[in-house]
């Protein structure tokens, strides 16, 4: 069974003053997976929207034509 | 029937037709996963009687350094089969991990610097373990330049291929590191061969999180790869008609 291993939640963020490493190490992967993920995100809808305008180019071309 | 499916890869259209769905599972197991294992490692894993504390940073440590290798190990999987077999998706495969793969490794090298200073005292030390990251970090953005550098798709993947097995030496050093040379970094947590040195409590959460970071970075390259298809393609009709639905 798992048992929580702190007295309290403070102890629990504290971490007997070792928290200052960890918590700040798990703040940062999440900042960095966050990113990765927004960067993913936007290469994907900057492509989308490129060759969308360029569709939308082409169709304003051969009405012109 | 391996050879068929082996083909199946060569077609972008067929790739980004599935790779949305491959996104879906991974994004889903790799949050959940994540979740609960990081949960379980700060609050649930019991304390070590010698670090204290500061070891619980291990359960986001060592499943970045692994991938951080990992990633290269595939971009140079890539590289071979783009260098053999010319296969587009290949190249894809390797453009979209490299700035995963360099994100981790900083990743990596920053959290093993926060843990070396209540370990070792000292935040940084030029041993072979960190050093050896280091240098992957600098073959990550060495690999990210050169693509950036040659504007036509083709002579930038062959040109990126072969300086990523050039850099594919790297890998072993990293790995054995710590046995060749005397290193302040600690041996390896986890093995496939050996029995963990930690107990189970410790190591279980370990390992739901290394499964957890493995799918996010699946999520992760398989998100880049659609992308850069798309781009790559963007003259192809099927291209034009995914464009026209979305």
């Amino acid at each position: 069974m798992l048992e929580f291993q702190f007295d309290s939640v403070l102890a629990f963020f504290e971490m007997e003053s070792h928290g200052r490493y960890v918590w700040p190490v798990y703040l940062l992967g999440l900042i960095t997976l966050g990113g990765l993920v927004w960067y993913a995100t936007r290469q994907h809808s900057i492509s989308t929207n490129r060759i969308r305008r360029a569709v939308e180019r082409e169709g304003q071309d051969e009405s012109k034509a | 029937m391996f050879w068929r499916w082996f083909h199946q890869w060569g077609s972008p259209k067929w790739f980004y037709e599935r790779a949305s769905r491959w996104q879906f599972v991974f994004g889903f197991v790799g949050l959940t996963l994540l979740f609960f294992g990081t949960i379980w490692g700060l609050a649930f894993a019991p304390v070590d009687y010698q670090q204290g504390h500061s070891y619980r940073i291990i359960y986001l440590h060592v499943p970045v350094a692994f991938l951080a290798q990992a990633l290269y190990a595939g971009m140079a999987f890539c590289a071979v089969v783009l260098l053999v077999w010319k296969m587009k998706l290949a190249d894809v495969g390797m453009q979209a991990m490299a700035p995963v793969g360099f994100a981790f490794t900083i990743l990596a090298l920053i959290s093993g610097a926060v843990w070396g200073k209540p370990t070792w005292g000292t935040y940084w030390v030029w041993d072979a373990r960190l050093t050896s990251m280091l240098v992957l970090a600098f073959l990550y953005l060495g690999v990210m330049g050169l693509r950036s550098a040659i504007l036509d798709f083709e002579q930038a993947g062959k040109t990126c291929a072969i300086l990523v097995l050039v850099g594919v030496v790297n890998l072993p050093i990293i790995k054995y590191s710590v046995e060749w040379w005397n290193t302040l970094h600690q041996p390896a947590s986890l093995t496939l061969t050996k029995k963990p040195a930690m107990p189970a409590s410790m190591w279980v959460p370990l390992f739901v999180n290394i499964i957890g970071y493995y799918a996010a970075a699946a999520y992760l390259v398989l998100a880049l790869m659609r992308g850069i298809v798309l781009n790559r393609e963007r003259r192809a009709r099927w291209v034009r008609e995914v464009v026209d639905l979305a």
